[in-house]
């Protein structure tokens, strides 16, 4: 049986919250995280806090948020062995924008499911594309026979409606309580993540 | 470092001949939960799995703020099904034996430890002890008094079933029985003391009160 394992990315595979961090590079922190906030607390709709979280970053330079998370994301070891034992096993599948993340996605080496951006002369103009992370799971349906999904947050909701088991990870903050409602299993420590997924 | 590196704790059900608006887990005795007596006791386990129903939310939070490494196991169903269906959401992903354990239970650690013990010289073991309860399964023993025959709610037997064994994890089916029920067709299955039991009633956790403050010194009460 193959088995894939869909991983989100900011506060699952990563320790902190990337839109903070991607905010901070132009001094935008308190307003993103009202609006980062209101998602996890399933206040506001992820697309719609997503597209007013992009609007608000439009004019910070993609070099700076690079820059940012190159300096500041820190990941979980276990976590990074388990994918680097697995690479063509394991998923990232994240709302965020490509543009952004990808120095994130490149550090982890593995394939990918981002939302979009729509670029004008090297700057984020909007978003192409909005990830719906059911969709990428159902995609991964012809490659394999049982997917199992990891998140944390209230747009995980469709991945783990799609996947065969589903674990909310609280490795930054409790999970959505309805994610973990939809769960069959709850982790807060990346160590025992891993040992799980290996008995899976 | 025990051979034993799984340990699940079946916290799901909903308890209600106590009557107590919350899960038997987070009941306290002498001043703190079963939860805590168990997590504490339990500090050896490399891999610890609980598994969650009845007021789910109140058992994590409490649990995790305990031990962050814990496996929470749901099972949503937990209304329906008994507590071998909770220990099958755990079995189906074992490949070795592991210990079981009912959250409402009340254990004397020295006991507890030396169960353990015995689990180097036994695969498997089923926990008795000589503390009864009104409505708890009696067992039987062979003539040694080493090895569980049969399981019996004729109360006049002197050994009862503590819900604690150490298990391989073919012998769990996802069936609506009780496990001792499961554990039946795999008779006889050595026997190791402990002092233990479970409370079901109010009459069981006021006697868990005394047997905790006196230090399970209780012998004549329950003899």
């Amino acid at each position: 049986m193959t088995t894939a394992y869909c991983f989100d990315l900011d506060g699952t595979l990563t320790r902190q919250e990337l839109l903070p961090l991607i905010a901070s590079s132009v001094g935008l922190e308190d307003e993103i995280s009202v609006l980062t906030q209101a998602t996890i607390n399933g206040v506001l709709p992820f697309d719609k806090s997503f597209k007013l979280r992009v609007r608000l970053l439009r004019d910070a330079r993609l070099d700076w948020i690079h820059q940012a998370l190159i300096d500041q994301v820190e990941f979980d070891r276990h976590m990074l062995d388990f994918i680097a034992s697995r690479p063509d096993q394991c998923f990232v599948v994240t709302g965020n924008l490509d543009v952004w993340v990808r120095p994130i996605l490149d550090r982890l080496g593995i394939q990918s499911f981002t939302s979009t951006a729509c670029m004008e002369e090297g700057r984020v103009e909007g978003i192409r594309h909005v990830l719906h992370k059911g969709d990428a799971v159902d995609s991964l349906r012809d490659r394999f026979d049982r997917i199992i999904a990891v998140g944390d947050g209230m747009n995980d909701v469709p991945m783990f409606e799609a996947a065969n088991w589903r674990i909310a990870f609280g490795g930054t903050h409790a999970p959505n309580p309805l994610l973990v409602k939809l769960s069959d299993f709850v982790i807060n420590d990346g160590k025992t993540l891993c040992r799980l997924l290996s008995m899976l | 470092m025990s051979p034993i590196k799984h340990a699940v704790i079946c916290a799901a059900g909903i308890g209600s001949r106590l009557g107590l608006n919350k899960p038997k887990c987070l009941v306290e005795v002498n001043g703190r939960t079963l939860l805590d007596y168990h997590l504490e006791r339990l500090a050896w386990a490399q891999t610890l799995w609980l598994v969650v129903g009845f007021e789910e939310e109140d058992v994590i939070a409490h649990a995790m703020s305990l031990r962050n490494d814990i496996i929470v196991v749901r099972n949503p169903d937990y209304a329906r099904t008994n507590t071998l269906q909770s220990l099958y959401l755990v079995s189906r992903h074992l490949d070795e034996r592991f210990l079981m354990i009912d959250a409402d239970t009340v254990v004397e650690t020295e006991s507890f430890n030396d169960f353990m013990a015995a689990s180097n010289e036994h695969r498997q073991l089923i926990g008795v002890s000589r503390y009864t309860t009104s409505d708890g399964v009696r067992v039987l023993l062979d003539a040694n008094a080493e090895s569980v025959v049969g399981f019996t709610r004729e109360p006049h037997h002197s050994r009862e079933w503590t819900g604690i064994a150490i298990i391989e994890p073919a012998l769990v089916v996802d069936k609506p029985i009780y496990v001792y029920q499961a554990l039946e067709p795999f008779l006889p299955m050595r026997a190791a003391e402990l002092k233990a039991f479970d409370i079901d009633t109010t009459a069981d956790l006021d006697m868990a009160g005394r047997v905790l403050a006196s230090g399970w010194n209780l012998e004549a009460e329950h003899a």
